[in-house]
């Protein structure tokens, strides 16, 4: 089934239409949320709420444009609003990556310690640093999905990367 | 054009590297980075950061949160569909009230349609707040214990 047409009998009330949005997004929104809330747990219930928030919203959902960049501003949404209420997870606890996927590039310990610098930076910083790379997204994007203009993109991802670099280098994150 | 500073260097140089169109001639970013050797260090670092972050992916998770999803949808449309009828009582009791007050008019007994008027400000308090006023609270009885 099209998103559009899932879309179109969601709008018509027929809530097992939804699940094909829910199954075709729902590992993409999970990565997306542990990028910004730093925990699978926490990242499973603020994606249940956006889909059920975006359920809601279908409505005023305009047909024309993709769905994925909408709900995502939902999902930010529930994020945030998750993250003020819960307690920030410790980088020192953390045994295994939960954002950054198996690579090639840098053996687990140093994808730990690279996910450990990412866990001490803010959730906001989290979010841009890790969208820009780990999803490759433009500024043109990124400034559409964070709803900001280019130029706090550019600067705000200068001083992201100069704090990861810091705790990187806190942390003796070597890989040369 | 005037020399940018080392923080506007940096950040050209590293939104070039990611795409974006120069803002500042690549000849003026190029010449400062000759003189300029705390830059030239600072730009191979952030380089060999990005690089690192470039070759990362993002785990996709296999979790189904349908099995979740799926009956809170179901219990919300229900609710939904509770509030509806409910509003439409309030509605056909609000006709019934505005009908009874234009039934008053005629008669001019306007000390009826004065003694209405707590009751009115008592609903539309309750009614702000959202207080059903006629809710049993079960911690009243909690509280003596």
């Amino acid at each position: 089934m099209e998103d559009s047409v899932a879309i179109k009998k969601c709008k018509e009330g027929d809530t097992d239409a939804f699940r094909h949005l829910v199954r075709a997004y729902q590992g993409q929104a999970i990565g997306h949320a542990t990028g910004i809330l730093g925990n699978r747990e926490d990242a499973l219930d603020a994606v249940q709420e956006a889909f059920i928030d975006a359920f809601q919203a279908l409505n005023r959902f305009d047909g024309s444009r993709r769905f994925y960049p909408w709900f995502y501003v939902i999902l930010r949404n529930c994020c945030y609003k998750l993250a003020r209420g819960r307690k920030r997870r410790e980088a020192d606890d953390l045994e295994h990556a939960e954002i950054l996927a198996p690579s090639g590039s840098v053996s687990p310990e140093e994808s730990i310690s690279l996910e450990r610098a990412l866990l001490e930076l803010s959730a906001e910083d989290r979010e841009l640093i890790t969208l820009r790379h780990l999803d490759g997204l433009s500024y043109e994007d990124l400034a559409e999905r964070l709803g900001i203009p280019q130029g706090t993109v550019m600067s705000r991802l200068y001083n992201v990367r100069r704090r990861l670099r810091k705790k990187l280098a806190q942390l003796d994150f070597t890989n040369e | 054009m005037s020399e940018p500073t080392c923080q506007i260097v940096i950040m050209e140089l590293m939104a070039t590297g990611d795409g974006r169109p120069p803002s500042v001639p690549i000849e003026v970013i190029n010449a400062h980075l000759a003189s300029c050797a705390a830059c030239r260090e600072e730009a191979r670092e952030l380089e060999g950061l990005g690089g690192l972050l470039d070759a990362q992916r993002r785990q996709i998770p296999s979790d189904d949160l349908w099995p979740m999803i799926a009956p809170r949808l179901k219990s919300k449309k229900a609710a939904a569909g509770e509030k509806t009828t409910l509003y439409y009582f309030i509605l056909f009791g609000a006709s019934l009230a505005l009908y009874k007050l234009l039934e008053l008019i005629p008669e001019r007994r306007i000390d009826v349609a004065f003694k209405l008027i707590p009751i009115i400000i008592a609903v539309s308090l309750f009614a702000f707040l959202k207080e059903n006023p006629f809710k049993i609270n079960p911690r009243l009885g909690a509280d003596t214990e």
